[in-house]
């Protein structure tokens, strides 16, 4: 067992996470960033872009891009049927839909159970992780969606660079 | 000031704006040999509003200026002193004054005195040469009314018709002419026959004023009383007495005396006008006079205005709202954030994409059972259509609020660099979005000093080289496709490919060995880079062509150059058109549907086998009416399954793309239809081949084919 670094001892304030399944894995995210869950329907493939960027929707007149995490991170099988849910993030500024295999719960995390995460044994690169926290006998990755979703790893954002000509 | 006032501060200010911006824009089409009277006008009453507001919200300074410039342009409309060039610049020059005044204003500081008080004098010298200035610039302040028992006047009124049915107005007329002097009243008749005695005025002028309101000239006689000249024309057979509306009599009186009183007529002489003609005006503008009563007060002692008690704001002379709402009674606006306006197009995209949803749902009711439901849907669609482009229009402006400003900008560049040069405005009248029109303003700015510094030579070289002494410079802007060109077109010398090369070497820039045209005239578009000989305060600093470009990129257009040695420059600036509707072609591949800017269309036909050629084995061209056309699939630059591979089964679009026309191979067409752009980039990024997205009826998104990238990409694809 690891200790809890000082900072994370610190705060006492339960924070909520939805977790939600990829494969095998139990992933968490902040739910302060989830703007809703919906189905998976209706969305126009964009040529010419990597396989998990599945295109975009239309969310009540906006134009929202979608990733399949579990391509992006070959995790479960990517099958789209009736119970395949998509989580609409709003990150700041914009806002991504992401496909999982399943939303499983919302659940509080105290900042001292979520214990760092060990360089290895995840998908996601670590500079993406907050920690490890159990949920009764399960474990689950609590992720910083934020960070990951705008990374360049994702392609979902124009480098800066791009505009010039 | 109180604090009520001061939330209308900005609303004065743009208004403020607008004003001398409409006056500059007259002044500058003012033809000094043969000025109009309408135009000058125009003018006045543009100065006189900025005058009444300035005086409301206690911005003693502008009103101050403001009062000067009425002066003179006064005597201008009365024809009493003729346009001249100098007078001309001092105006210019005072509506840059008052700009900076009421920007400093709006940033609660306050403008130089000495600046605002030359301006001042050299106006009111300018409107009266004989006199010292200092003197004159009193003189106007000091109009209160100053009875003098010069003369006494007998003035009788034998109106045709009872004009005084109600007692109101004759009260105010009598208050008025006690104003003027010592009034007495001689006699009383029914029917309003009435004759008064009044000692004071020097001329029967302010007199005939107060009565021009009420009854014609034919009604009226004033004589001197010492002197007893009968009338010469007691009565005309035509002369029909005009009412003036109860109401606004007491107004248009004091309007009248004051107008008298402090020598700015307002009126052309009113034998000008038919009276019928002024009997509606008085109609027309009743009820503004009176809204208006509060909201400009002023002029009659601009020197103070904060100080003016409310007897004298009552009394203000309305002149410019008079006129104004006689020539166009309906002219009304308001001002709205912009982002209500945008959300207001969101909200009713969202509608129309709801109606489609639901009539597609309703399409499978039998029409005959739901009746009324089909019914319903088709009025829903009417409306929501035309609230949909009510809506869009709003955030639409024609060009000309960008275009406006530039025949000042070329008068004072070539005046200060000898030069001649026209300028010729083409599609003003082209709309686009607000939000790119206001962001458009500097980069032009830039290219039309770089035009007329750098591109048209001196009357001297013009003539060397036999070209007309006057250059021109064409500013057009068109609608081409899903995007706005806007060309500054100049005849001047063009670009120098040799002098650029050079430079470029100078300045150790990159280039291929033997670079083409387009290559080299790219590297203006480089930082610090300018073949000017000598920096000027005008242009040659380097500065510029970088930030027009930045400018335009971030506008997410394109700056295309084209220059012909000794012939002229041609710079493009092509602008996408966020917002807008576009008319589209709805198109499928496979099972995408996709959307072509309709205007990039040029036809639509399916191949015969003679037609289709193959290039060296790798591209496919096309052969129609004589011409060859490459051929691009669409599905293999968008990686599609298509439900067809070869071109003779499906269709082939002829579309005019920027490297030329192309033929682009699709499945099938749809329909055509109007398509609201959405961008990809608020939650994605920028695509490849795409411009960006709309929403069908079914809540699909489709994506906007942009033809100029897929033309290229096909090039290097084919190439690749």
């Amino acid at each position: 067992m690891i200790d809890a670094t000082e900072d994370q001892a610190n705060q006492n304030v339960v924070q909520e996470y939805l977790t939600f399944t990829l494969g095998e894995e139990e992933y968490a995210i902040d739910i302060l960033k989830v703007q809703e869950i919906r189905g998976y329907d209706a969305v126009t493939r964009i040529a010419n872009t990597p396989d998990y960027i599945k295109g975009v929707i239309n969310m009540r007149g906006v134009i929202v891009p979608v990733v399949d995490m579990r391509l992006k991170f070959h995790l479960g099988n990517a099958t789209y049927d009736q119970f395949t849910v998509m989580i609409i993030l709003n990150l700041g500024q914009r806002i991504v839909g992401m496909v999982v295999d399943s939303v499983s719960d919302v659940i509080g995390l105290n900042p001292e159970e979520i214990r760092p995460a060990p360089d290895f044994g995840s998908t996601f690169d670590t500079q993406y992780l907050i920690g490890l926290a159990s949920v009764g006998d399960r474990m689950a990755i609590v992720v910083d969606i934020e960070k990951l979703m705008t990374s360049q790893e994702m392609g979902l954002i124009d480098k800066l660079s791009d505009t010039a000509l | 000031m109180s604090i009520d006032l001061s939330q209308f501060h900005q609303v004065f200010i743009d208004e403020a704006h607008e004003h001398l911006g409409n006056m500059e824009q007259l002044l500058l089409a003012l033809d000094v040999e043969d000025a109009s009277l309408e135009d000058l006008n125009a003018i006045f009453r543009a100065a006189h509003s900025i005058k009444g507001g300035s005086g409301t919200f206690g911005f003693s300074d502008i009103a101050e200026l403001t009062h000067a410039l009425e002066t003179l342009l006064d005597k201008l409309r009365k024809q009493i002193l003729d346009p001249t060039d100098e007078m001309i610049s001092a105006f210019l020059e005072c509506c840059d004054l008052l700009n900076e005044m009421l920007e400093a204003h709006q940033g609660g500081a306050s403008v130089d005195d000495t600046t605002t008080e030359a301006m001042r004098s050299r106006l009111l010298k300018l409107a009266d040469p004989d006199l010292p200035s200092k003197a004159l610039a009193d003189e106007p302040n000091t109009l209160a009314i100053i009875p003098n028992d010069a003369s006494a006047w007998l003035i009788e009124l034998n109106p045709l018709t009872d004009l005084f049915a109600g007692s109101a107005s004759l009260e105010a007329l009598t208050a008025d002419l006690s104003a003027l002097g010592q009034l007495t009243l001689l006699s009383q008749k029914p029917g309003s026959c009435m004759s008064w005695q009044l000692k004071g005025p020097n001329t029967d002028a302010p007199i005939r004023d107060i009565f021009e309101y009420i009854c014609s000239d034919k009604e009226l006689t004033i004589n001197l009383a010492e002197t007893e000249n009968p009338s010469d024309s007691e009565e005309e057979d035509d002369g029909f007495g005009f009412f003036v509306d109860e109401s606004t009599l007491p107004a248009a009186q004091e309007k009248a005396q004051i107008e008298a009183d402090n020598g700015f007529g307002f009126f052309i002489d009113e034998s000008e006008l038919p009276a019928q003609q002024q009997a509606e005006r008085e109609q027309q503008q009743g009820f503004g006079f009176f809204v208006d009563e509060h909201e400009l007060p002023a002029a009659l002692n601009t020197s103070a205005p904060q100080n003016a008690p409310v007897e004298q704001v009552a009394k203000s002379p309305k002149v410019s709202s008079k006129q104004e709402s006689a020539k166009a009674p309906a002219e009304s606006s308001i001002r709205v954030g912009v982002e209500k306006v945008d959300q207001l197009i969101n909200l009713v995209g969202e509608l129309v994409i709801t109606r489609s949803m639901l009539a597609q749902s309703a399409s499978h009711l039998d029409p005959v059972e739901f009746e009324a439901i089909h019914e319903g849907l088709v009025n829903l669609e009417r409306n929501s259509r035309d609230l949909q482009e009510a809506v869009m229009s709003i955030r639409m402006l024609p060009i000309n609020f960008v275009f406006g400003r530039f025949p000042r900008v070329v008068r004072d560049l070539t005046q200060k660099m000898n030069k001649k040069v026209r300028l010729k405005l083409v599609g003003e009248e082209t709309e686009l979005d607000k939000g790119l029109i206001e962001k458009l303003a500097d980069p032009l700015t830039h290219l039309l000093r770089n035009s007329i510094d750098h591109g048209i030579e001196t009357p001297e070289v013009r003539t060397a080289a036999g070209k007309p002494e006057e250059g021109t410079i064409t500013l057009s802007a068109s609608h081409q496709g899903g995007s706005i060109l806007v060309q500054i077109t100049d005849d001047g010398a063009g670009l120098n490919r040799e002098k650029l090369l050079e430079k470029a070497r100078e300045k150790n820039i990159p280039l291929s060995d033997n670079p083409t045209d387009k290559e080299v005239w790219q590297l203006i578009f480089a930082p610090g880079f300018s073949t000017a000989k000598q920096v000027t305060d005008v242009s040659g600093r380097g500065v510029g062509m970088d930030v027009v470009q930045r400018n335009i990129a971030e506008m997410k257009g394109q700056v295309e150059i084209e220059s012909i040695s000794g012939e002229g420059t041609t710079i493009g600036l092509r602008l996408p058109l966020t917002l807008a509707i576009l008319d589209g072609m709805t198109l499928r591949v496979g099972n995408e549907i996709f959307i072509m800017p309709l205007t990039r269309i040029l036809e639509s036909l399916q191949p015969v086998h003679d037609q289709l050629k193959t290039v060296s084995g790798k591209g496919r061209v096309v052969q129609i009416r004589g011409e060859y056309l490459p051929l691009i699939a669409l599905y293999q630059i968008l990686n599609l399954e298509p439900e067809v591979t070869d071109p003779e089964k499906g269709i082939l679009v002829v579309v005019e793309s920027n490297s030329g026309k192309v033929a682009l191979f699709v499945d099938e067409l749809i329909a055509q239809q109007q398509v609201v752009i959405k961008s990809l980039e608020t939650h994605y990024r920028k695509v490849e081949g795409i411009s960006g997205a709309t929403i069908m009826g079914d809540g699909r998104v489709a994506l906007i084919l942009d033809i100029d990238k897929l033309a290229r990409m096909s090039i290097s694809h084919v190439s690749a």
